[in-house]
């Protein structure tokens, strides 16, 4: 959270371009890429990160890695059915309520699927022998030749405060439940 | 009852723990018929897994016309208000399918079980 809060949002740009709010915004996003990583992958090494600033595009990004067992095999275990093909494995992991471990519904990649949809970013999933990409033109996922052991995702965010307004809108004017 | 989250939480509301340090405090409360407030004010980073665990399972034994009723939410960012309604509207789904979490369930005991 520090990492986040203060290395990869601390540079005076973003401090002096963005709001507190947007900031909080942001780390409360990419927290949602940190807790499905711990939640769901089983990797027997952690989870490795790294970002940087790209003044000059006015673009973040954030990538974070774990060599665990990957998002088909977690969706295919759910489904008992281990024939899932690797793009529609990852299709499904992106849909509302997929699951946690520990009580409820997991919404994590979801809500941050939502996220980049608003700021007008684009989010990358590499997970074994699947591959999504989200942007401003859609979701595409397919199958990979290639296979990379783990699960990386990257997500690069759009650093205008226009990209932010649309959080101040939300108000309590219904009933919550 | 009314909880200052920045008081009892701190800043940071993002881990499942959190959420349910929260939910044992709020959970007994609302069972008693005891309205509760909670005042989100100052908290500045917020995530789906404290929300799932404080909030999300109280629809397991609490109707949602009794949380709209006696939950009151206060000063929570608006980043925060959209998780929380994510939250709320994938929690009903789960606990108003039991068939579907009952599979859920004994598949994750499986996969806890097996570690």
């Amino acid at each position: 959270m520090n990492y986040l809060k203060q290395e990869w949002l601390g540079v005076q740009w973003i401090q002096k371009h963005i709001s507190a709010h947007g900031r909080n915004a942001i780390v409360g996003a990419a927290w949602e890429i940190y807790a499905n990583a711990f939640e769901h992958s089983h990797s027997g090494i952690g989870i490795f990160s790294c970002g940087q600033y790209y003044p000059k595009m006015h673009e973040l990004k954030l990538t974070v890695v774990d060599f665990g067992i990957g998002i088909p095999q977690n969706v295919r275990s759910f489904a008992n059915n281990f024939e899932i093909a690797p793009a529609a494995a990852l299709q499904w992991a992106f849909k509302s309520g997929t699951t946690t471990k520990r009580g409820g519904r997991g919404v994590g990649l979801d809500i941050l699927k939502g996220f980049v949809a608003i700021n007008g970013g684009r989010m990358e999933t590499f997970s074994h022998d699947a591959f999504g990409l989200i942007d401003d033109r859609g979701e595409r996922y397919s199958g990979c030749t290639s296979h990379f052991e783990g699960t990386l995702v990257n997500i690069t965010l759009k650093c205008h405060e226009d990209c932010y307004y649309s959080l101040t809108s939300e108000e309590i004017s219904e009933p919550l439940f | 009852m009314k909880i200052t989250i920045l008081d009892t939480i701190g800043k940071n509301c993002i881990t499942f723990e959190d959420g349910d340090s929260l939910y044992q405090v709020v959970h007994p409360e609302l069972l008693a018929s005891r309205d509760v407030e909670l005042d989100f004010g100052g908290v500045e980073v917020l995530a789906s897994p404290f929300f799932n665990a404080a909030i999300g399972r109280l629809l397991k034994d609490i109707s949602a016309e009794t949380l709209n009723r006696s939950l009151k939410v206060h000063s929570l960012s608006p980043a925060g208000m959209k998780v929380l309604k994510r939250v709320i509207e994938n929690s009903k789904e789960y606990y108003s399918d039991p068939d579907k979490r009952q599979k859920l369930n004994e598949i994750l005991s499986e996969s806890s079980e097996g570690e």
